[in-house]
């Protein structure tokens, strides 16, 4: 008899449900999307029961590969952030407003003024942001009180679904730090804060570890899913946490960077990365007692693939394989150009919603394929500074580096030689949340033997080491970097006030 | 003979020499032109052959123009302009000891620019001449030539340039116009419109300079063998003539104080007249074609070129499909900011390292923004002389556009709505030998002596500012003057 994980991915645009055997290989996976409504006033929107649908269907369709009787249990990485509140029935009191909807942007600003933003900083390792749910539970509570009186709690996707499955509310340590409303130290919700935010701590759930088993799948959920009656229920993580153990970040160091249409840099440590400028931010990690300091950017592999798709003039839009070869054409330093990659202002290190994007140092020399170099290493100029803040004086010796945007050999190549260290890539690149939602499934049902298990899953295929002699040229780039953003900072705000 | 006068203009340029017959009221006769070559022989080397080259296109233009003039008139004046200045040894037949190195893309006197401006202190340098040497200059490569070329140097009886060689050639005098003066720095006093022998320990003797005179007036008569050999009449006066880019603000109608020339070429140049002579940091101050005509001249390193640099390096799409994207942004491209100095910037910056920037930009951006920006760019650089050229007590009235740029209504309306300047295009294209046609007309009393030229140049389209706009530009013009001083000491 065989034993399976059955691991679902909440992701912003569907749901993807892998299973792993007992020695961590993937067997098979299906996804089932979702859609988002975007609208005026910076709402974004998804709603709950087609996350339920498509955790359905998804496990549904995955089930037929193996004999469903194996499965032995469930667990998930989740999108974060999010806000959805429901009844006492567990029934959805309004569409949930997920981590991009930034309506609650005042709310933001109160509950930075009535706690500080420094206090905020300290207790959560999180800056006050729109981004986060307790700013939308207040939001709720001051425009739609009629539903903010009905809520009896607030969840996560994953909290939903792990609710349909089980019947049980609950939330794990990681989710929970990306509310906004979490003790990071203590590992708990925070009275200061509820008090603050002027938000009923009841309204949520209980936060336990993200091995924790939270309850087993019932009959009705049985039936809805094709999982079989009884099986445990993992409550699992963030998607941010899942990935972190999915890279290999099971223990104190081991940085990687995920770098995808946006991009971020994490790493493991002991106590929560406490910036005096509070440029990069802390989450509880899945691992108890452990934390993942982060540093995220807004456009990374978008940014690449907007630039190439916009100025290249012919009709059919460059591949992301094609433009990494032209980007192969130019230079370290990319011909002396430097590029600012914030197209959509920028979070980490900056917080600065009005940065926009500039290609600096062009002359008639200049080529496309020096400006493609330049995004590339413009991206990577920008991670390594949330990289600096959080590895401090740890100097690990390698990065991993995973994510859709980690194959191309360009990328590779200039992230190993601005990071300044050797580059290590797995064997599978974008499967990093669902394995770390299977780790985590696996470990706290005792299928597998501990987190070193990931070493197992997902070894490492490759190591780009950096060219030693390119180091003065980046390190001369990287500070031209940053005095450059400096340099117009005064020209974003004076843009924004028009 | 009661044949109808008419005048002959040669402009010898860089790829090709043209010329041009009018009748006194500026209705062309006859055209023609005549492709010739640069040579390099070492990197940063620019040269042409005297005789091969300057001498040749007047021979045979003048021949096929003569050939191809309808009958009933007569030549009674010619006039040339040149590129300028160049430096050519004559030994004292007038014989070229090597061939003529060309204006500012010859750099091999960078060490001698150096030198001289060290030697002599580039404030002495400006003081004298009003201006700082630069790879434009004659000096340097006169000295370039008695330290490299001692042989050439000791044969040496003159230096002339392009114009006064064919001058020379036509009527056995050697002169130079005094708004070529200005090439000649430290030797040339501005205010005195002399040689000065105060720096000539440091260059050379003032003797070895030609005889300076106005390009207006009559630099002699065409003598029996450049009769022969051109087929031009014996004995009809030559004027002094000019550089090509004088010629070309002739050509575009410059008569005011306050007239613009303003020339989009793959850089830009202008030529404005001005109320009195102003030597400025900023600018290039030189006297005009006739007392007492002063000028401010200047111009942006890249229009033409940056255009080219940009449809090159983001291929697929036709000049006219980038304006038709640049109509769907708006002014102000949706907060784009572009700064032009992909090849550092000439006036009023003189900063040979400035770099081009594009500022700006966010996932909503689209190639139009960007084109948008490109024209804003140029209005943005054109805006900044202007400014400068007021600061300095200089308007202008009235701005002509010549050359490629000026045929893109685009770019036109898009640098008149930045400046709040009224442009107008000329009709005719003929350019710098069209002016000199005009200089034969008037320098033999024709035409109205220099006031004439308006009435020789037709307006093909006027370009109008519209002022809601200029006001919006203040404030998207202030970012660009401010992205350059925020950027300049990074890059």
């Amino acid at each position: 008899m065989s034993t399976y994980i059955l691991a679902h991915d909440l992701g912003t645009s569907g749901n993807k449900a892998t299973l792993f055997d007992e020695e961590g290989t993937m067997i098979a996976s299906c996804v089932s999307s979702y859609s988002t409504a975007f609208m005026s006033g910076n709402r974004a929107e998804q709603d709950a029961l087609h996350w339920w649908r498509a955790v359905c269907d998804s496990s549904q369709q995955v089930l037929t590969h193996i004999d469903r009787k194996d499965i032995s249990a469930v667990s998930f990485s989740g999108q974060m952030m999010a806000c959805l509140g429901v009844d006492a029935q567990g029934d959805p009191l309004h569409k949930a407003m997920i981590y991009c909807d930034l309506r609650s942007e005042v709310q933001a600003r109160r509950l930075a003024d009535a706690i500080g933003t420094e206090r905020l900083y300290e207790i959560t390792g999180n800056r006050p942001s729109a981004a986060y749910t307790l700013e939308k539970v207040m939001w709720l509570k001051e425009h739609e009180p009629q539903i903010y009186r009905r809520i009896h709690k607030v969840l996560q996707a994953k909290d939903y679904v792990s609710y349909r499955l089980t019947g049980e509310y609950a939330t794990d340590y990681n989710d929970a730090s990306g509310t906004q409303a979490f003790d990071l130290k203590a590992l708990c919700w925070s009275p200061e804060i509820f008090e603050a935010a002027g938000v009923d701590p009841k309204l949520f759930p209980r936060a336990v570890p993200s091995t924790t088993v939270v309850g087993y799948v019932h009959r009705n959920a049985s039936i809805d899913t094709g999982i079989p009656e009884g099986v445990p229920v993992v409550i699992g993580a963030g998607d941010g946490g899942c990935a972190t153990l999915g890279a290999g970040s099971v223990s104190e160091g081991k940085p990687y960077c995920c770098m995808g249409s946006t991009a971020w840099v994490s790493v493991t440590s002991t106590e929560p990365v406490l910036d005096p400028a509070m440029r990069v931010f802390t989450f509880a990690h899945p691992i108890e007692g452990l934390y993942h300091p982060c540093g995220t950017m807004q456009s990374a592999g978008s940014a690449f693939t907007w630039f190439a798709n916009v100025m290249k003039g012919n009709a059919e839009a460059a591949t992301f394989d094609d433009l990494n070869d032209q980007a192969a054409f130019s230079s370290p330093g990319a011909g002396g150009v430097l590029f600012l990659p914030y197209l959509m202002g920028e979070r980490s290190p900056w917080w600065n919603t009005r940065a926009k994007a500039e290609f600096l140092g062009m002359h008639m020399n200049t080529s496309f394929e020096d400006l493609c170099r330049a995004v590339i290493e413009g991206v990577a100029m920008n991670l390594k500074l949330s990289l600096d803040i959080m590895t401090g004086q740890l100097e690990d010796p390698s990065i991993m580096l995973i994510g859709g945007g980690a194959r191309g050999a360009i990328w590779q190549e200039v992230f190993a030689d601005i990071f300044g260290k050797a580059l290590t890539v797995p064997r599978l690149l974008t499967e990093a949340t669902s394995m770390g939602a299977a780790l985590l499934a696996g470990v706290g049902t005792g299928i597998y033997p501990d987190f070193s298990m990931v070493e197992q899953m997902n070894p490492v295929s490759e190591t780009v080491t950096p060219h030693a002699e390119l180091r003065p040229l980046y390190e001369r780039q990287q500070r031209l970097f940053s005095m450059a953003y400096t340099s117009l900072t005064d020209l974003f705000d004076a843009m924004d006030a028009h | 003979m009661n044949d109808r006068p008419c005048f002959m203009g040669i402009d010898i340029g860089t790829g090709s020499a043209k010329g041009v017959i009018t009748d006194s009221t500026g209705t062309v006769l006859a055209s023609s032109s005549l492709p010739h070559n640069v040579d390099s022989p070492h990197p940063g080397w620019y040269e042409q052959d005297a005789d091969g080259v300057w001498w040749h296109a007047v021979k045979v233009l003048s021949g096929r123009l003569i050939q191809d003039l309808p009958s009933g008139y007569a030549i009674r004046a010619l006039c040339c302009s040149a590129i300028a200045p160049c430096v050519l040894p004559v030994d004292r037949q007038g014989t070229p000891l090597r061939p003529g190195i060309l204006y500012g893309i010859d750099t091999r006197a960078h060490k001698e620019i150096e030198e001289l401006t060290e030697g002599i202190g580039a404030q002495q340098i400006f003081d004298m001449t009003g201006q700082q040497l630069s790879s434009q200059s004659c000096c340097p490569k006169i000295l370039w030539i008695a330290r490299n070329e001692p042989q050439v140097y000791e044969k040496t009886h003159k230096m002339l340039t392009a114009t006064g060689y064919v001058n020379f050639r036509l009527t056995g005098r050697y002169t130079v116009d005094i708004y070529d003066g200005i090439g000649y720095a430290p030797l040339f006093n501005i205010h005195t419109r002399k040689w000065d022998p105060t720096y000539e320990q440091q260059v050379c003797p003032v003797d070895l300079l030609p005889e300076l005179l106005w390009s207006s007036s009559v630099c002699g008569y065409v003598h029996a063998q450049a009769a022969e050999e051109t087929g031009l009449p014996q004995g009809i006066p030559v004027m002094g003539g000019t550089a090509d880019a004088a010629a070309e603000s002739l050509a575009a109608g410059v008569t005011e104080v306050g007239d613009m020339m303003m020339m989009y070429g793959s850089s830009n140049f202008f030529i404005m007249r001005t109320h009195q002579l102003r030597p400025a940091a900023s600018f290039w101050a030189a006297h005009f074609m006739q007392e007492p005509q002063t000028v401010l001249t200047g111009g942006m390193a890249t229009v033409g070129s940056l255009f080219k640099w940009f449809s090159e390096t983001f291929p697929g799409r036709s000049f006219a499909e980038w304006e038709e994207l640049a109509r769907s942004s708006q002014p102000g491209a949706n907060g784009i900011t572009i700064l032009p100095y992909f090849a550092g910037e000439r006036t009023p910056l003189f900063d040979p390292d400035a770099k081009g920037v594009i500022f700006g930009l966010s996932l909503r951006t689209t190639p139009g923004d960007i084109y948008q920006g490109l024209l804003e760019a140029v209005g943005f650089g054109i805006r900044h002389n202007l400014e400068v050229l007021h600061q300095q007590g200089e308007d202008a009235k009235r701005i002509i556009a010549i050359g490629g740029g000026s045929s893109s209504a685009s770019l036109m309306q898009c640098v008149s709505n930045i400046t709040g300047c009224v442009q107008q295009v000329p009709k005719q294209k003929l350019g710098a030998c069209y002016g000199d046609a005009f200089l034969a007309a008037a320098g033999s009393g024709y035409a109205e002596r220099m006031g004439g030229i308006e009435q020789w140049v037709d307006i093909a389209a006027e370009y109008v500012p519209d002022p809601a706009l200029k006001q919006r530009y203040d404030k998207t013009y202030s970012r660009f003057r401010t992205l350059y001083e925020s950027t300049k000491d990074l890059l």
